[in-house]
């Protein structure tokens, strides 16, 4: 049974159809890729499914709950966590901090223990200072555990973002371009990680990504896109040949 | 012993500014707008106390918690009502709605049967009283203030770092959106913002209240307490309190020591030296914008 199933999305901004039609799914185990030319609509789509823009027609089911209308703080709480194409951290907090942050879905504690410092409180401290650790060490951001996001480079603030929408624990994993500024070997570690995600943590990976040999070695699936719509879908081989997905990159 | 007289009494109006840059600053974090109206709150606060205790008769502690928790719910009404249907308009345009808001408020206060235009006395259990320190003789009014601003920022402080609520409120005006994705209800919290701030407002104007009357133009004191926000560097809690105490103590010397009228533009010089002197304020962050 799909985690996610997307069903004759559309969108429409004035005149301009930016997503027309779209439908698929994504299983549990599985790590599904989105790739299509500049403005192809594949962040409108993510945008979409994060509940950030509201579709015209068609339908977002995930985990069997139908999603098209709720907020995003919502499909958190159901177990959906997304990155960013240009990286949204909380600026003045620490690594730790935003670590901790994606744990918030998962706070139990009442008012009256937070403001006492109750038992119950400390141990979800406890548990969330684990969790997050386990994130950091699986990011390999141990060094910077107390350092504030404004001043880190690039490339760890890119595995800061994802750090924290792992610590949510969600089933599925929304990146938007994850390599995106990253150097040959961040982008070689960043395969290896979102194998590891699959595989070990059983988190599904619904992506946007650009660098096709990314694409290829980890993606279970590949969806092609241009102007809002579907070219094709299958293996990653395959669509990179299909003949309309080389016309839509190359041209005629 | 002139002089630390003058400082106490400028320091317990330094409290009340600090209470209303407070509000300021509650909402511009949430909200990244500026709440023009927020000492209109303080002065419906102020008539909602008089109500309850002069009007009503119900026992001052009693009457203050009521009038509190009107002006909140005031707080919650005006975030459903006139700010939520802002959402994603220029700050420009929010902006001239809190304005409007503001003159709403004073104009509708008097209308209001009981109220008038006639100024009102919200009486206390402890007016008149003062309290002596050897030589220090404190009227027992600015002894409430400063005692009622104290615990109210000490409760602020624990609420802000110690209560998931608080933590996600920060979290929240430090990146709204990928605080949605936190799971932190963003909506919810800034209508609980709202009620926060009409809440310190409403306190302020209370405490104020037997200073100088209750009447619709006590509000103004607001125009005074944005010099307070922005010396203290806008954005920062601390920095609204500190600014708001050398607001308060410099008003209070420059009017026992200068000749008559310097008082009354004290803010405003201050206002103009500190966005000459300290930009981003005493408690600001300097962003410089990477290029």
């Amino acid at each position: 049974m799909a985690i996610l199933d997307v069903e004759n999305l559309s969108i429409r901004f004035g005149g301009l159809v930016a997503v027309d039609q779209v439908s698929f799914q994504v299983m549990p185990d599985q790590i599904f890729t989105i790739i299509g030319p500049n403005g192809a609509g594949k962040t409108t789509i993510f945008n979409l499914i994060s509940r950030l823009y509201e579709p015209t027609s068609g339908r977002i089911v995930f985990k069997g709950t139908d999603i098209t209308r709720r907020p995003p703080h919502q499909i958190a709480r159901l177990g959906m966590a997304r990155t960013f194409q240009n990286i949204e951290l909380f600026e003045h907090a620490t690594v730790l901090d935003n670590v901790l942050l994606g744990r918030h879905v998962h706070a139990r504690a009442g008012f009256l223990s937070q403001l006492c410092y109750l038992p119950s409180l400390r141990r979800d401290e406890k548990a969330f200072r684990e969790v997050a650790e386990g994130v950091i060490g699986f990011m390999d951001l141990e060094s910077y555990r107390r350092t504030p996001i404004h001043g880190l480079p690039y490339g760890i603030r890119k595995n800061v973002e994802l750090a924290r929408a792992l610590a949510l624990e969600p089933r599925l994993l929304l990146l938007d371009e994850p390599s995106s500024g990253l150097t040959p070997t961040e982008a070689r570690a960043l395969a290896y990680r979102l194998k590891a995600i699959r595989d070990r943590l059983g988190i599904a990976i619904l992506m946007v990504e650009h660098n096709l040999r990314l694409v290829s070695d980890v993606s279970d699936h590949v969806l092609a896109v241009n102007q809002g719509r579907i070219l094709t879908s299958g293996s990653s081989d395959a669509v990179q040949r299909h003949p309309d997905v080389v016309r839509a990159y190359i041209g005629e | 012993m002139i002089f630390l007289q003058q400082v106490v009494s400028g320091a317990a109006i330094g409290c009340i500014y600090a209470m209303v840059a407070l509000g300021f600053i509650l909402i511009y974090k949430a909200t990244e707008t500026i709440n023009f109206a927020q000492g209109d709150l303080m002065m419906v606060g102020a008539y909602f106390g008089f109500t309850a205790v002069d009007l009503w008769g119900l026992p001052y502690w009693q009457g203050v918690i009521v009038a509190v928790a009107g002006t909140a719910v005031l707080g919650v009404v005006i975030e459903r009502v006139l700010m939520r249907p802002m959402i994603g308009l220029p700050a420009f345009a929010i902006v001239m709605v809190t304005l409007g808001l503001g003159y709403l408020l004073r104009s509708l206060v008097t209308m209001v049967p009981g109220w008038g235009t006639d100024s009102h006395k919200l009486t206390t259990p402890y007016t008149g009283q003062v309290l002596r320190l050897g030589d220090l003789v404190v009227s027992q009014e600015h002894v409430v203030i400063i005692a009622v601003t104290v615990v109210l920022i000490a409760g602020l402080y624990l609420f802000f770092r110690g209560t998931r609520t608080g933590i996600a409120m920060q979290a929240a005006s430090q990146n709204q959106m990928a605080a949605g994705y936190m799971g932190i209800p963003i909506r919810r919290l800034s209508t609980l913002i709202w009620a926060m701030s009409a809440a310190v407002a409403a306190i302020a104007g209370i405490l104020l209240a037997p200073l100088t009357f209750v009447h619709a133009q006590v509000g103004l004191i607001g125009i005074k307490a944005f010099p307070a926000a922005v010396l203290g560097g806008f954005g920062s809690m601390p920095g609204a309190i500190v600014g708001g105490l050398i607001l308060g103590i410099c008003e209070s010397l420059a009017g026992f020591y200068l000749p008559e009228g310097f008082k009354d533009v004290t803010a405003y010089i201050l206002l103009l030296a500190a966005l000459v002197f300290w930009p981003q304020g005493l408690f600001g962050q300097s962003v410089r914008k990477k290029v």
